[in-house]
């Protein structure tokens, strides 16, 4: 353990905490200069995050980068304990990489681009928090601060549609989402306070995941209580995790978002909850895990088939990446419910993937609205010949959704299938199909969008920024890679499945 | 030979190459792609080569159980899903498995894409794609071959795939063309369809076996440690994927649609790579197939015969060039599953080859004239054979030999699967598979002679023979399409013919059923004069024969009426379901269930506000009783 | 018996904090016109001494003076200070608006200190009858002050109000005095707490009595059914008076009840077990009308009136957990009280220096103020995140530290309600965010941009206004971030409750 060590997770969370105080004593206006900064600052902790990712070492497992300091000793025994272990270490490097990218695309935010860099750097700093923290307090707090500036990051920097039926305001993007992950969390809540209630009653009064895990182990949380509980979490952070039915407000909120915003939101935020019920609802309550199972994975198989089927009629591009994200956590929820080594690791790797691809999509749709104005794919098409290099990997991010095997879909969507086949058969032959219909509403999509004659509208249209462009092809290459060679992650994956109780 | 996996790598390396720096290259880098896959050609023979003097005990190398023929195994570790060791992992491996049967499909693949590729070259010139093409090219060759090389069922599956995109994105090459975009789609959703079940198969296996070893799945199969009903179960489900890629009824209907590509890539489906997956995927599988007793291949068989015999209809009245070789290629394709299912393994592998090289031969003609007639329309056509010669006899080779004329490769596999049905069906199937002989006989010839015989219409006066690009590969698939029968029979030698170098089993040197033989011959030869009256010719009208059954007529050139049943279940079904869903979502789930609870509490709220009326006495009549109710309250906690 | 004289010099601080407020009555008559702003530098350097000279003094004092009337201890010591420096902020943000807007400063400030001894007195209180005095002090206070803008109708009708349901309340309260002293014959906390547990049945004349206390000081809290006052007030009272009125008066009858509580009836322990119900019964109900009322509200100042009974609606459920075993209720409900004062001393600095610069109250009037104000909308936002109880603001811990303390001591329903019921006051607050940072300015009367009818808008907030939006912000980012200072403090002070 060297210094490096003792002090890595905490820089995760104090780099962006620091980035966003720092800019916001910044002077506003300067909308360059702040983009310069943001990139600096997101680089540094796409560094850390990387270093922190390679350094794990898978062949020791558990947790590591253990330290902890003190918070609020007393009655309440609260610490900042941090540490990464093989489920959280690729969802930091994940939350790294998306965070650069979003921020590197965000170089078009030009109104009170400060303000939004402040909120962006916040609401990362809280994604890092919950997936290094272990301490319940801890991983509340960080996950309300990763919730809370969206509202304002959609509510000001957001757009407006009108879908001629009915109408999708930012402001109600932002409010319904707002509303709705706080609603989750305060289940949440609920749920933590209950653990503690009940960790205090058999004598341990204490937020320590370790330690509450432990009182699990020990079978002092008896099946009715884990049975009672469970749920409060399961719904709760499912509600994040876009679970079925309370998913509605993923599109709405994509509609309303702005680029890096969708980013983040789709490739990070929704797997905090997929992320949370691993963390606490797994690993503190593991009876009621297993006797909810059944149920999570019926709602996943829903989230699956239901997602693409409301795809399938969308017209809006952010609309269809929307229900196809609420799909495609449908597979997460899926291999989680499993509660079988391959499955909940397939689910690991596809928040990886998914967070990727996604954010990748919406990337590529924020530079094609940049350009027209418009995300109706009844209104585009043959954009293929005006921007080539989107289109392309527009393609490559469709064919990895619609699990095309070489690309990082594949594997994970082949990893649930597989651990749902040993364990509910019957569901997992439902998803199978479901992952089928995923076909037809990418192909209708690329189709529309990208192939046949552009309409002279779109004549003189350029194609993606280099910026945009250096961008995506990183994106790309990581699906390819992961898609090919998923070794480097499944290997720090699978020990962190491993030690998931119950699994 | 575990250099056999250099095969499709080279191609796969092509493939980006080509994209990236194509642009850069002479010939936008069109010769890789060919350099690739004739590399891949090459390597071939070596793998050949080395098959034939490696013995049980070369590396890796023993005899199959099922199949009693020398095997092969390599692999390499790909990933571990689940900690190594630990209870319920797997290992997934890049893995390769050489036995005859593969050999016979890597000298098929490697050879057809490498003559159609050389063709290209001249025939995609103009193309402002063409090196997309040609990259795109080498990517379906090169999964191609993956998955005939596959030795896991994971692997064959990626490749399986990776076929299926290729095919999406080459038969939607002109994807200005709305048509070709529709083709391309519908080509790949309904092979998709086909995938699911090919996957549940797979997964099925897996769950019961535990791996997803091909090998360990057979040997399962063989000590029957794998249940009847998995592997009936199993079998059924790899069999539709199957269906979906080889465009068996009812899953046919993307076949002639890819005809929106061009010509070449429709030589190389039709020929090679994609569609011969599925007849390729059921003999892979065959233990599985003929485990227990069997029943599944009663079901192979008998789709088989149905597609042969609907596509052959469907061929003889069709009047688009393509379109009659497409449904051809459907019926032959019926014909390899049904000799499949009556245990002609052989036969149908045979089968797969000559009429590869033949159907390859064939689309490359077709091409030639559509390049330079610009026409699809067989009624443009006629009398081709004064203005371009070489086409037509290529072209007229194909023909024959697919329509079964002696000592033409066609004849002697179509021979071979006669005598398997006869052998394990009852005569119903052997009566209607001499039928759809006939009737295959019949449309080639029909297609031959509306193409090059009969008068030259003015309009085709400029028309010019293929270049030498384009020729010398329709040559050399012109001479395999006439001898490459000949490799069946037993030579002198240690080369016992085809029938001992890939079977199932045991080996069966050629022989010979003399009366199915002559039958066969002879409705050959009488189908082939009977076109020649009626389409060169023109001797025979056929106006009577066609108004008696007009309405026959009707159904047959609506080809059965799949694609309006199809095209209705997509609109009035599934589109209306997925709209219906998608309004749920908004109005039910988002504005009631969601906002519902929303706007109550704030409705809640507003109702509940008038109570601060303002007034104070109405405070101090709120307080009175507040403290009234107060007081009450804790008596009633303590008396 | 003691003697009177006996070690009084531990009163030194009120008897200095009332000769205070005597002397800004006197200069006030010397100083011109103009100059008055002097009065203010005058009271809060007074304030300021007056605190460090307390601290100096009374750090860890544990007296108990005649008899036991009044305690000195360092949780009378802990209110004592967090009452004036909550003074000072309070005259840092009154100074423009008085200085604009109202006359005759010399008595705002006076009455301002004369309410804050009675603050003072009542956290120190552990005898009903001073309790009741004290409390009478600080309303008295307060009603003057509530009808302070003389020409303003709607202040003197709001202040009418207040005396009238005010004088009610208290006769309630002295009724139930008198109602206990009836049935046990002492008035001192201790000796309540005493009878009760020894009376093993116990005459319903005492249930009454001490039910209607209760109703007396559940009136200054302004909990349900005994808040409707509050909105009515609120909107009238001249605005430093209505923020005093949600953080001080507030604070002082919770510091009160607490003391109450803790020293009088949960000793009694069966007892208090029968009535904790009650406590949660009122809070339950406090906490969901007003959080569900503000929903409603256009009226910035209305909205905050019932914002703040929905937040003594949660404080109340802290009360409701009081044990002897443990002081994490009390401690949850002083760090809620500091951390609630800080929070809205931010929004309201906010909002009146809103209403000094354009002269509106409404909501829908805060349109555009992000590109305005900057400062200030932050600031605003700050404070209304932190109301809702979002991180990293001290809004955050201190529910999570309450709302915790109320769910281990056995009411994890109560905890869970009032979970969900931050939940609804998340919408409002947000109501108002979405006007700060969203929605553009709305046009002035005059048709044209706001911006051009209210110069001020361009200028930035005076320097005290200034001053407590700085350090309230900080402050509210320090208790939310790293809170274990202020506990400590809060911890010592709860020790010395005698429970």
């Amino acid at each position: 353990m060297n210094e490096f060590d003792d002090v890595a997770l905490l820089l995760l969370i104090v780099v962006p905490l620091f980035g966003s105080l720092s800019m916001m004593l910044m002077p506003g206006g300067q909308s360059k200069e702040s983009w310069y900064f943001a990139i600096f600052i997101s680089a540094l902790s796409l560094a850390l995050a990387l270093v922190v990712f390679a350094d794990y070492d898978y062949d020791e497992g558990g947790f590591q980068y253990l330290t902890s300091y003190e918070w609020l000793p007393g009655p309440l025994d609260i610490s900042l304990s941090l540490g990464i272990d093989g489920i959280s270490a690729p969802m930091v490097l994940l939350n790294g990489i998306v965070l650069f990218g979003g921020v590197l695309v965000s170089q078009t935010v030009k109104h009170r681009t400060r303000d939004f860099f402040v909120l962006l750097f916040a609401l990362s700093a809280g994604v890092y928090g919950v997936f290094v923290v272990r301490d319940l307090f801890f991983l509340f707090f960080f996950y309300e601060l990763a919730v809370l500036p969206m509202y304002l990051l959609i509510g000001i920097w957001g757009s407006s549609t009108d879908f001629g039926t009915f109408l999708r305001t930012k402001e109600y993007g932002a409010m319904k989402l707002l509303i709705f992950l706080v609603a989750g969390s305060i289940l949440v809540w609920i749920g933590i306070l209950a653990l503690y209630v009940e960790a205090s009653d058999n004598g341990v009064a204490t937020f320590s995941l370790q330690g509450l895990a432990q009182m699990a182990e020990n079978g002092q949380f008896d099946n009715d209580f884990q049975t009672l509980v469970f749920p409060l979490f399961m719904v709760g952070f499912g509600v994040l995790a876009g679970l079925w039915p309370f998913h509605t407000w993923s599109p709405d909120g994509h509609v309303a978002a702005p680029t890096a915003v969708s980013m983040l939101h789709a490739g990070v935020l929704m797997k905090l909850g997929a992320y949370g019920i691993i963390r606490v609802g797994m690993f503190l309550l593991p009876e009621g895990a297993d006797n909810w199972m059944p149920v999570l994975i019926t709602l996943g198989t829903v989230n699956v088939v239901y997602g693409a089927v409301s795809a399938m009629s969308q017209n809006d591009l952010k609309y269809i990446i929307g229900y196809s994200s609420v799909s495609h956590m449908g597979y997460v929820l899926m291999g989680i419910a499993t509660l079988d080594n391959i499955g909940v690791g397939g689910a690991v790797l596809q928040m990886f993937s998914h967070g990727i691809m996604t954010a990748l999509m919406f990337l590529l749709v924020g530079a094609i609205y940049e350009r027209t104005h418009t995300r109706d794919i009844s209104v585009l098409n043959g954009l293929a010949k005006r921007m080539p290099k989107n289109s392309f990997f527009f393609a490559i991010a469709g064919l990895a959704s619609l699990g095309l095997p070489g690309l990082s879909g594949f594997i994970a969507e082949f990893m649930v299938f597989t651990g749902a086949f040993r364990t509910y058969l019957p569901l997992a032959i439902l998803a199978v199909i479901g992952a089928a219909l995923t076909a037809i509403y990418i192909l209708r999509l690329l189709a529309r969008t990208f192939m046949g004659e552009p309409d002279e509208r779109w004549n003189d249209l350029t194609d993606s920024s280099p910026v945009e462009m250096s961008v995506g092809a990183a994106f790309v290459a990581i699906i390819l890679f992961v898609g090919i060679w998923p070794d480097p992650l499944l290997r720090v994956i699978n020990v962190g499945v491993q030690s998931v109780p119950g699994v | 030979m575990e250099w056999a996996w250099l095969i499709p790598v080279f191609s796969f390396a092509a493939a980006p190459a080509v994209v990236i720096f194509g642009k850069y290259l002479p010939g936008k880098g069109s010769w890789l792609s060919i350099l690739a896959i004739g590399g891949g050609f090459v390597v071939f023979w070596l793998v050949l080569d080395s098959w034939l003097d490696a013995h049980t005990g070369t590396i890796g190398c023993f005899t199959s159980e099922n199949t009693s023929l020398l095997t092969c195994d390599y692999e390499r570790s790909w990933f571990n899903a689940g900690i190594v060791g630990a209870v319920g992992s797997v290992s997934l491996n890049w893995g390769i498995l050489i036995d005859p049967l593969t050999i016979a499909m890597l000298g098929l693949v490697t050879f057809v894409a490498l003559m159609v590729q050389v063709y290209s070259l001249s025939y995609m010139k103009d193309d402002p794609r063409f090196g997309w093409y040609f990259a795109v090219h080498s990517l379906f060759a090169a999964a191609m071959l993956t998955l005939v090389l596959a030795d896991n069922f994971l692997l064959l599956y990626v490749a399986w795939e990776l076929v299926g995109i290729c095919s999406y994105l080459l038969i939607g090459f002109w994807h200005e063309r709305q048509a070709a975009r529709e083709a391309a789609k519908k080509a790949f959703i309904v092979t998709r369809i086909g995938d699911v079940g090919l996957l549940v198969g797979i997964l099925l296996i897996w769950r019961d076996v535990g791996s997803f070893s091909m090998l360990d799945a057979f040997e399962a199969v063989r000590t029957g440690a794998m249940s009847e009903g998995v592997a009936t179960a199993s079998a059924i489900l790899l069999f539709l994927g199957a269906m979906g890629k080889s465009a068996q009824v009812p899953f046919h209907v993307w076949l002639p649609d890819a005809m929106e590509g061009p010509t070449p890539v429709s030589a190389l489906i039709h020929a090679a790579t994609m569609v011969v997956a599925g007849v390729y995927l059921v003999a892979r599988t065959f233990p599985l197939f003929e485990a227990y007793d069997a029943d599944p291949l009663l079901l192979v068989s008998i789709v088989g015969l149905v597609t042969a015999l609907g596509a052959s209809t469907i061929a003889l009245v069709a009047t688009d060039l393509k379109r009659i070789l497409a449904y051809s290629t459907i019926s032959h394709l019926g014909l390899m599953m049904l000799s499949l299912g009556a245990f002609g393994y052989t036969a149908a592998i045979f089968h797969m080859m000559a009429h590869g090289f033949s159907k390859a031969l064939l689309f490359l003609g077709a091409g030639s004239v559509l390049h330079s007639t610009e026409f699809q329309e067989t009624g443009e056509m006629g009398g081709l054979r004064k203005v371009m010669p070489v086409t037509a006899i290529v072209f007229s080779i194909g023909a024959l030999s697919l329509g079964g004329i002696p000592i033409l490769a066609g004849f002697w596999s179509k021979d071979e699967i006669l005598v398997a049905v006869n052998d394990h069906r009852n005569v119903t199937f052997i009566a209607l598979t001499l039928f759809t002989a006939f009737l295959s006989a019949l449309y080639m010839g029909r297609a031959m002679f509306l193409v090059f015989f009969g008068p030259l219409k003015d309009q085709n006066n400029h028309v010019h023979d293929a270049p030498i690009a384009m020729a010398l590969p329709m040559a050399l698939l012109g001479v395999l399409a006439l001898g490459f029968g000949l490799i069946s029979f037993n030579w002198p030698g240690s080369f016992g013919g085809f029938g001992t170098f890939v079977f199932f089993g045991h080996g069966e040197p050629f022989h010979f059923e003399v009366w199915l033989g002559a039958l066969s011959i002879i409705m050959a030869v009488a189908a082939f004069v009977a076109a020649y009256k009626i389409y060169a010719l023109r001797s025979v009208s056929l106006q009577g024969l066609r108004s008696r059954n007009s309405g026959l007529l009707k159904i047959v050139e609506n080809k059965y009426y799949f694609d309006e049943v199809y095209q209705w279940t997509i609109d009035r079904v599934v589109l209306v379901f997925s709209r219906f869903i998608a309004y749920f979502d908004r109005a039910i789930v988002n504005d009631i269930i969601v906002n519902g609870p929303a706007d109550v509490t704030r409705k809640f709220g507003i109702m509940i506000r008038v109570h601060v009326t303002g007034h104070v006495y109405s405070y101090a009549m709120a307080m009175a009783l507040g403290s009234v109710g107060l007081g009450i309250f804790v008596w009633l906690r303590v008396a | 018996m003691t003697s009177l004289s006996e070690n009084i010099d531990l009163l030194t601080p009120e008897f200095a904090l009332a000769g205070l407020a005597f002397l800004v009555f006197a200069v006030d008559l010397f100083l011109p016109e103009g100059r008055k702003g002097m009065l203010a530098w005058l009271s809060m350097a007074g304030l300021i001494a007056l605190i460090v000279l307390s601290i100096v003094m009374l750090w860890d004092e544990q007296e108990s003076l005649y008899d036991g009337l009044l305690a000195v201890d360092d949780f009378a010591l802990f209110f004592k200070v967090f009452f004036m420096g909550m003074g000072i902020f309070i005259i840092l943000s009154s100074m423009d608006f008085v200085e604009n807007k109202l006359k005759h400063q010399g008595e705002f400030y006076g009455l301002l200190l004369f309410s804050i001894l009675g603050m003072n007195v009542m956290a120190q209180s552990r005898e009903l009858l001073t309790a009741y005095i004290a409390l009478e002090l600080l309303s008295f206070s307060l009603y003057v002050l509530a009808a302070y803008a003389k020409d303003s109708a709607k202040s003197n009708e709001s202040a009418l109000k207040y005396i009238i349901v005010g004088a009610v309340s208290s006769g309630i309260l002295l009724y139930g005095v008198s109602m206990v002293y009836s049935t046990l014959g002492v008035t001192k906390f201790e000796d309540i707490a005493a009878g009760l547990a020894s009376a093993s049945e116990v005459a319903p004349a005492l249930w009454v009595g001490v039910g209607l206390i209760l109703v007396g000081l559940m009136f200054k809290v302004s909990a349900v059914p005994f808040h409707m006052w509050a909105p009515d007030v609120y909107e009238g009272a001249p605005y430093p008076v209505t923020a005093y009125l949600a953080i001080g008066s507030k604070a002082a009858a919770f510091a009160l009840i607490l003391r109450l509580v803790s020293e009088g009836f949960v000793p009694a322990a069966e007892r208090w077990e029968q009535w904790q119900l009650v406590f949660a019964v009122v809070a339950a109900v406090t906490m969901l009308v007003g959080n569900l009322v503000a929903l409603a509200q256009k009226n910035l100042k209305r909205l905050m009136a019932y914002s703040s009974i929905g937040h003594a609606g949660f404080i109340l459920a802290g009360i409701t957990a009081l044990s002897s075993d443990s002081h994490l209720a009390s401690n949850g409900v002083m760090f809620y009280l500091v951390g609630y004062a800080i929070t809205n001393l931010v929004v309201f600095a906010a909002i009146i220096s809103f209403f000094n610069m354009t002269g509106k109250e409404m909501i829908a009037d805060l349109g555009g103020l992000a590109d305005q104000q900057p400062f200030l909308a932050a600031c605003l936002g700050m404070g209304l995140f932190s109301l809702a109880g979002l991180p990293i603001f001290v809004g955050f811990t201190m529910k999570f530290y309450l709302f915790t303390a109320v769910a281990t001591e056995g009411f994890l329903w109560l905890a869970a309600l009032a979970v969900f019921a931050s939940l609804i006051s998340l919408y409002y607050y947000l109501q108002v965010l979405r006007q700060v940072y969203i929605e553009p300015a709305p046009p002035g009367e005059g048709g044209s941009a706001m911006a051009d009818e209210h110069p001020a808008l361009n200028r930035i907030p005076s320097l005290p206004l200034l001053t407590v939006l700085g350090t309230g912000a900080a402050a509210m980012i320090w208790l939310g971030v790293y809170p274990r200072p202020l506990i400590e403090v809060i911890e010592v002070a709860s020790r010395a409750l005698v429970t």
